[in-house]
């Protein structure tokens, strides 16, 4: 007797050959999705980070808010006719820069792009710091810096004007105009001015009608002009930053009533009239808690340069209580504005410190 | 029976562990990146746009840099390193070399080239210039306690009218930094105010 023995070798099927090329024209399908998503969201990634870390930090108790730091990097966003990331000297040396092409058919259309960008960086600041009702620096600024009552900073973004954009573009920039017109993505159509505020604001001047002799007083220990701290107004090469400062005055309820509001815990949006002569260019805030002025020191010569900052006065704000784990410490003012990106004028805007990363 | 080839049968099997290990190790490297030493990043940030602006500057051209400080920006310096220099970190090897160093607040030895060694960063500059100047630029000012006093000073609460030491501290909020690309050196020079004497530097010389 003798078993014949069968000896099966492992000889594919058709079918298990179609599962097999199946299952690997799948999984080259998924790391090119994941691929392309990762590198298109990089940008929303940092975003959501920072609004994780935003939110991570105000739910901290005060002892340990300064041990989580803010995952926020600064944005840096070029505006050129080339559309190339490269066309601001600016951010020479700089990763992560955002390229914005100016490619209206004329300098209005162009003059609009740049509005779009900078309300835009403007809103994206406001909303990822919590829309300035987070407590998010908390007792920080005495246990990072030593110092307390000055205002401290997230830089949430930069955006600088490469030298091939002309003067009649940039002289037609009013984020005023923008703000109060223009809809917020995604916002069910509410105009920025509404999301910064009120969905019942529709205008700077309803704004200020609104409010029973409303009257903004950003001057209220009447000091002369020459003895309001002073911001330099310097361009450093067409740049300006938007950043969000926060502090806990002594008093916020006086700040709202200079701003001419009586509500508690009001939002508020400032904005000056370009070439409105002399007026407030920037808002700082003190330790006392009292709103006060910087007059721009500007000189445009022969009318051939520009101030980056000219076209894009305008600040949000709020004051009242913040959403803090601490109720002791829950009360205070935050704000939102343009600034032009010098050593002088951000330093001045924010004497404590800049969280964030560069 | 003798069956071979029974792996082929659970080769999607394997596939779908491979691509779910992958995926996973993925989520946790990102997860950890993201936990790293931020302070640490932003120092290397800040030395590598320092190094990038250099390197755009022709032969005799200046530059002045804004810098955006970081949390924990008041405890990191930039120092220059000379070739010739004997004390010199070891990442600098045999070139020139600008650091950005975490002062280790050790009163022994302040800020020098172990400090650079082991908390700092050092970028070699590979061109010809021999001498690198860092320093900043101060004009007037008194020594605080328990700064370094150096020798032939009579100690805290010596004015001077103008000190040059070699490195260069950050801050953390805004600061200019002027880069000099002169013909026979680079020159470094921090404009930031200059509050803190805590920071021991090497080289220090005054008058």
């Amino acid at each position: 007797m003798f078993s014949m023995v069968l000896v099966k070798r492992g000889e594919m099927t058709s079918d298990q050959i179609v599962a097999l090329v199946l299952a690997i024209a799948g999984f080259i399908v998924v790391l090119i999705f994941a691929a392309l998503f990762y590198g298109s969201s990089k940008g929303q990634d940092s975003i959501e980070a920072c609004r994780l870390s935003v939110l991570t930090r105000a739910t901290t108790p005060h002892a340990a808010q300064a041990a989580v730091p803010l995952a926020c990097t600064t944005g840096k966003i070029c505006v050129s006719k080339s559309g190339s990331s490269t066309a601001c000297s600016q951010f020479l040396g700089e990763d992560g820069v955002i390229s914005v092409k100016l490619d209206g058919k004329t300098d209005s259309d162009n003059a609009r792009i740049i509005e779009k960008t900078s309300a835009e960086a403007m809103y994206q600041c406001w909303s990822m710091m919590g829309k300035g009702q987070l407590d998010l620096f908390g007792n920080a600024p005495e246990l990072l810096v030593g110092s307390s009552g000055q205002a401290t900073c997230v830089i949430c973004s930069r955006v600088a004007y490469s030298d091939d954009i002309p003067l009649s573009v940039l002289s037609q920039v009013n984020l005023h105009s923008y703000l109060e017109n223009a809809l917020v993505p995604g916002s069910s159509g509410l105009t920025y001015l509404q999301a910064f505020t009120d969905k019942s604001i529709n205008s700077f001047a309803g704004l200020q009608s609104a409010k029973p002799d409303s009257k903004i007083n950003l001057n209220p220990e009447n000091k002369k002009e020459q003895d309001l701290p002073k911001i330099s107004g310097q361009t450093n090469g067409k740049q300006i930053a938007f950043v969000f400062s926060q502090v806990k005055p002594v008093s916020w309820e006086r700040v709202l009533q200079n701003l001419g509001y009586a509500a508690v815990g009001s939002t508020f949006v400032i904005s000056q009239v370009p070439g409105a002569g002399k007026v407030a260019s920037a808002l700082l805030f003190n330790p006392t808690g009292l709103l006060v002025t910087a007059v721009a020191g500007v000189t445009v010569a022969g009318g051939a340069s520009w101030n980056a900052y000219e076209g894009q006065k305008a600040a949000a704000g709020y004051c009242g209580a913040f959403t803090s784990p601490n109720d002791k410490l829950k009360d205070g003012c935050s704000l939102v504005q343009a600034v032009n990106y010098n050593v002088g004028d951000i330093n001045a805007l924010c004497p404590g410190s800049i969280q964030g990363n560069p | 029976m003798n069956k071979k080839g029974d792996l082929v049968k659970n080769v999607l099997g394997i596939l779908l562990t491979v691509l779910g290990l992958a995926v996973f190790f993925i989520g946790l490297s990102r997860l950890y990146s993201s936990h790293v030493n931020q302070e640490s990043e932003n120092a290397k940030r800040t030395i590598d746009v320092i190094m990038k602006k250099i390197d755009a500057l022709p032969d005799g051209g200046s530059t002045q840099v804004v810098l955006q400080g970081f949390p924990g920006a008041e405890n990191w310096y930039i120092v220059g390193w000379n070739k010739n220099d004997k004390d010199r970190p070891n990442k600098c090897f045999f070139n020139n070399c600008l650091c950005i160093c975490k002062d280790d607040k050790n009163p022994e030895h302040g800020v020098d080239a172990d400090s650079c060694q082991r908390n700092g960063f050092c970028r070699r500059i590979k061109l010809s210039p021999d001498i690198i100047y860092s320093y900043p630029e101060i004009t007037s000012g008194v020594f605080k306690v328990g700064a370094y006093v150096p020798a032939g000073a009579s100690g805290e609460g010596v004015a001077f009218n103008r000190v040059g030491v070699s490195c260069i501290p950050l801050a953390n909020n805004l600061f200019d930094f002027n880069l000099n690309r002169l013909p026979v050196n680079y020159e470094f020079k921090g404009n930031s105010d200059f509050v803190s004497w805590s920071l021991h530097c090497p080289g220090l010389r005054y008058s």
